[in-house]
């Protein structure tokens, strides 16, 4: 009986153990969540389950949109802060970069305001158009100006016959600097070149416009600074310009429409060497009583290189016996001298040549008498030299075949001996004649003018006056010029002449129409041998392979050599 | 000496013309004082230097004046 009871026991404890089992579903994820809603009576606060007359929702638990909204929300906050952060400390980045930068600066600008306050850059040109109405054998009248000559009547050209650039570097006040190249026509002749066995390039060595240092100096303006009788004097060493061209140059205001006196005869205006210039006011005065420029150099000029073992000196002088408020200020009385030796080795500067041409020394000095005032001004000058105008200045512009190497004319016994001015001619050693040549006139300047005993004299007026009221102003220029005064009648006397008028455009142009005239005044005449042979001509002697004409008597003809005469519009940009 | 004369003559007869009362005359001076053209060159250099009524001036400083630009003084 008390098995059967327990039995009934464990049956019926399993049927309700099993009757309350639910079945276990697969676990697929979290519960989803839900929010509940519930209404509540607003008069009496009880909660049903079910919406009423006067019942609010109440909502309990958050919707997953809801939930997912805050999660975004979140997010978006600490993206926030953490782009807030990242961009604070870039910005606290950039203030110290910001910072080194400044540092670096100061430096930067010192070398640039350094650089801006001691170096200076201007340039200067000087252009023209010329038309020569009569062109003939002479001097340059500017620089660069090589025209055709007699024969060639309407010759008409643009020219450049300046241009500089100049540069100053003044690292402290007492130091200047000056680097200044300038452009120059290249003549001569020149072979064409060859590569290889059967190439030709054509030569570009002759007629270009180069490039050549003109000057290049340093200047120190301290030298008397504790001195007040020198005060503002300095000293200059290199390739500079020397005492008397630039000052004159700068009194005529004129040099981009003529060369001054000794320039137009040959004397460079560059040299290198070894300077002194400055003025002197005495009595504690402001005003300039004497401006003197005084220097040794080589013998070459700038653009010859140096052969003498000997150095020639030059020195001015300008009295202002009123005192000088401003440079050329009043009555002044200058006055120059230069001494040097022709540019020639040692070696051979003691052979003995008829002819000295450039190895002889030579000297040069002008007196001259000033007077300028704001608006106008007049130089008279008194030129005096010894061997200081050479054939090669005669011909410094363009000159004959003749005088460059190359016989002109027909020559004379090339077909058998012949008998001419007491040569015997042959093929072998012809003779020139004096039709359709230059050689004998050629050989005779060479003897009037190269013989190591030429004295020079000449006399110059020149000046300016501003047209009153307007941008005009009138000049002229007048030269006269004995080549060889020791030559009783030189065929080779001369005179110069330039008149025009300027227009000022602005402070930096200027144009000027003008005439420049060079006139060989002598009707024309012949000298003899005899005459010509005082001079060390070598009659019998040769040229360009040709025997000159012998016989004393003989005259050699036509040596008044033929007028040029040119109209010019010329220009200067001064900057 | 003819071609001379001739461009002379032709110079004297265009200024005489130019400064017969035209209102702006190229050839007249003009604007304010000091004035390039009224002034002494007195040094060719860089940059280029003048004298007028009593100061000195380089061209910077007269093309200021004429265009207006306080003039640095000297």
């Amino acid at each position: 009986m008390k098995l059967r009871w327990v039995t009934l026991l464990a049956a019926l404890g399993s049927v309700m153990l099993l009757a309350n089992v639910r079945t276990l579903y697969a676990q697929d994820g979290l519960p989803a969540a839900k929010s509940t809603t519930l209404w509540v009576d607003e008069g009496t606060g009880e909660v049903f389950v079910r919406p009423g007359h006067g019942r609010v929702p109440m909502t309990i638990g958050a919707s997953p949109e809801q939930i997912q909204q805050q999660i975004e929300e979140q997010t978006q906050e600490k993206v926030r802060a953490a782009v807030a952060e990242s961009e604070a400390q870039q910005q606290a980045d950039r203030v110290k970069l910001e910072q080194q930068v400044a540092s670096m600066q100061p430096a930067w600008h010192s070398y640039l305001n350094n650089f801006q306050n001691k170096f200076r850059i201007g340039t200067l040109a000087y252009l023209d158009y010329g038309y020569y109405t009569h062109t003939g054998f002479g001097p340059q009248w500017l620089e660069n100006m090589n025209p055709p000559g007699v024969g060639n009547n309407g010759f008409n050209s643009f020219d450049i016959n300046r241009v500089y650039l100049n540069t100053y570097f003044t690292p402290t006040p007492d130091y200047t600097f000056r680097f200044t190249p300038e452009i120059y026509r290249a003549n001569g002749t020149a072979s064409n070149d060859k590569i290889g066995t059967s190439t030709g390039v054509g030569t570009n060595l002759d007629g270009d416009l180069n490039v050549r240092l003109k000057y290049a100096y340093l200047q120190y303006t301290g030298l008397w600074k504790d001195v007040p009788l020198l005060k503002g004097g300095n000293v200059t060493l290199g390739a500079q310009p020397n005492p008397l061209l630039a000052w004159e140059e700068d009194f005529t205001q004129f040099r981009y429409v003529y060369l001054s006196p000794w320039n137009y005869l040959g004397l460079s205006s560059s040299q290198i060497g070894l300077q002194f210039n400055g003025p002197v006011k005495p009595y504690g005065s402001e005003r300039t009583y004497v401006d003197y420029g005084f220097g040794v150099y080589d013998n070459g000029s700038f653009k010859s290189p140096e052969q003498t073992d000997t150095k020639q000196i030059m020195g001015r002088a300008t009295i202002y016996p009123f005192g000088a408020k401003w440079r050329y200020d009043g009555l002044g009385l200058t006055g120059f001298y230069n001494y040097g030796y022709g540019n020639t080795a040692p070696d051979s500067d003691s052979l003995s040549t008829p002819l000295k041409g450039s190895n002889a020394r030579f000297d040069r000095v002008a007196a001259i008498l000033t007077y300028a005032a704001q608006e106008w001004n007049m130089l008279g000058e008194f030129d005096y030299g010894n061997n200081a105008f050479q054939l090669s200045n005669l011909y410094s512009g363009s000159g004959p075949l003749d005088a460059f190497g190359t016989a002109t004319g027909t020559a004379i016994g090339t077909t058998g001996g012949v008998k001419y001015a007491g040569n015997t001619c042959t093929a072998a050693k012809p003779c020139y004649g004096v039709q359709d040549t230059y050689g004998p006139q050629v050989a005779g300047y060479q003897a009037i003018l190269n013989n190591g005993r030429a004295r020079q004299i000449g006399f110059d007026l020149l000046g300016h006056y501003h047209i009153p009221y307007t941008k005009l102003t009138a000049f002229g220029m007048y030269q006269w010029v004995l080549p060889n005064d020791n030559v009783i009648e030189d065929p080779l006397d001369f005179e110069r002449f330039v008149a025009g008028i300027s227009y000022q455009v602005n402070e930096y142009l200027r144009l000027a129409v003008d005439s420049q005239n060079l006139l060989f005044y002598h009707n024309q005449f012949g000298l003899p041998v005899s005459t010509l042979e005082q001079y060390n001509y070598v009659p019998g002697g040769t040229l360009n392979g040709r025997l000159l004409p012998k016989t004393g008597s003989f005259v050699i003809p036509d040596l008044v050599p033929r007028d040029m005469h040119t109209i010019f519009v010329n220009l200067e940009f001064a900057y | 000496m003819r071609t001379i004369f001739a461009t002379t003559f032709a110079l004297a007869v265009a200024i005489t013309a130019g400064l017969c009362g035209c209102a702006e005359n190229p050839f007249l001076s003009s604007g304010p004082s000091p004035r390039v053209e009224d002034c002494a060159q007195l040094r060719q250099a860089t940059p280029t230097e003048y004298y007028c009524d009593g100061k000195t001036y380089t061209s910077v400083q007269l093309s200021d004046i004429r265009n207006g630009v306080a003039p640095l003084s000297k």
